[in-house]
């Protein structure tokens, strides 16, 4: 025999009226198997709730059922559990209780959740967000110029200082750059799904194109070149005759 | 001379057979229905298959049947094999397809697979006890010669019946 413990809690002013539950049960058809969804009685008095399910020469399968059950206080639920005997598994149990609530008995404390522990992540506080919107500075360019001219007379210590510094700008300087090349690319990817996400209708497309003259006049100048060109080629040809 | 009439009278109502049409009405209420829980979509993994397997993108149809009166009905699933509506095809289509008991609302129904009688596309239950009971339908389509399907909207019927025994 094994069981799965699930617990109530207990809630003043809130009566169970029923109980739905599903799980699947596998086995083979000529095992004996028991499977037994029940609560106990909170006052140790046997069980306030108990459904068993016999599966022997059945075989397993999964099971939904809706127990109906007389209002009873959640305070006289004790702990739940699933029981099985035999050979056999239930997976992907769920068990799930249904009630009325009285709002007199309630108490406010019971209905009202402390919102203020769920830990929230504010994306202005995030220390990368922070740093991706961040500004260039071009002071920082000529401060680096003017600090590397300087730098020539320095000492050690001096040296070290701008080289630090440098990195630094060089960081901001590249963040600026990284935030130009996002931005450009947002904007490609904008103006190109216009085009990819257009969807041309099916269907049959007639032309529209209308020609307005249908009836095209000869060309009389080119008529009278064409008779220009004859004349001059029986001149032409009148030399040899 | 009117006592002679009144007598007359009484002897002839006397002799005439009186009737009445006494009603009697009944109402049969149905003991078994038939609910469409959850409606099949196709996923269409290649060009030519069109199919409700889950990992396939698609989702299986499912319909309960509630049965009030145990042993008084059978319940009768037929997988498509045509679709109801669908662009203008190209080749013939091969037809696929199984019905499975999903869910059970009594222990009793557990044995409805295994005893189900198959024949051609169907699937014939006997509703052995009263409570619901959930089938699932797969269906598969596949074109002829792994041609494409033509595009569009592809509608098919899972035929679900409750027949009195």
């Amino acid at each position: 025999m094994s069981s799965t413990l699930f617990s109530v809690p207990s809630v003043q002013g809130v009566d169970i009226n029923g109980v739905i539950y599903q799980y699947t049960a596998v086995k083979d058809r000529a095992d004996p198997y028991t499977v037994s969804i029940q609560n106990e009685a909170a006052n140790g008095d046997g069980y306030i709730f108990r459904e068993t399910d016999d599966w022997s020469g059945k075989s397993g399968g999964t099971i939904t059922k809706f127990i109906p059950v007389p209002y009873s206080p959640l305070g006289e639920w004790g702990t739940g559990n699933i029981e099985q005997v035999g050979i056999g598994e239930v997976q992907e149990p769920t068990v799930v209780y249904t009630f009325r609530r009285d709002p007199s008995v309630l108490q406010p404390t019971q209905e009202a959740y402390d919102f203020s522990q769920i830990s929230t992540y504010d994306a202005l506080s995030d220390k990368y967000v922070i740093a991706a919107l961040e500004s260039t500075d071009l002071s920082l360019l000529e401060r680096d110029t003017d600090e590397k001219n300087d730098s020539e007379g320095d000492d050690e210590g001096e040296r070290l200082e701008a080289a630090l510094s440098a990195s630094e700008n060089a960081l901001t300087i590249g963040v600026g750059v990284s935030q130009a090349e996002l931005l450009q690319a947002m904007n490609t990817a904008t103006n190109l799904s216009t085009y990819y996400a257009f969807n041309i209708q099916g269907g049959v497309y007639k032309e529209t194109i209308v020609l307005s003259d249908n009836n095209i006049p000869d060309n009389r100048r080119a008529f009278r070149s064409m008779g220009q060109q004859v004349l001059h080629d029986e001149m032409v040809n009148q030399q040899w005759r | 001379m009117n006592s002679v009439k009144i007598m007359t009278a009484l002897c002839l109502l006397s002799g005439v057979t009186v009737a009445e049409d006494v009603p009697i009405v009944g109402t049969v209420q149905s003991r078994c229905t038939i609910q469409t829980d959850t409606a099949g979509i196709y996923g269409n993994p290649n060009a030519y298959t069109l199919t409700t397997t889950p990992a396939d993108g698609g989702v299986l149809p499912i319909v309960r049947y509630d049965v009030s009166l145990a042993d008084a009905y059978v319940a009768k699933i037929t997988y498509p094999t045509s679709f109801s509506s669908s662009p203008s095809l190209n080749d013939t289509v091969e037809w696929t397809g199984s019905i499975d008991v999903s869910e059970v609302s009594d222990v009793g129904m557990a044995n409805y697979d295994a005893d189900a009688v198959t024949y051609d596309q169907t699937k014939e239950y006997g509703l052995t006890t009263a409570g619901s009971t959930w089938f699932k339908v797969a269906s598969t389509a596949t074109n002829g010669g792994n041609k494409a399907f033509p595009s569009g909207t592809y509608r098919a019927v899972v035929q679900a019946e409750c027949i009195a025994q």
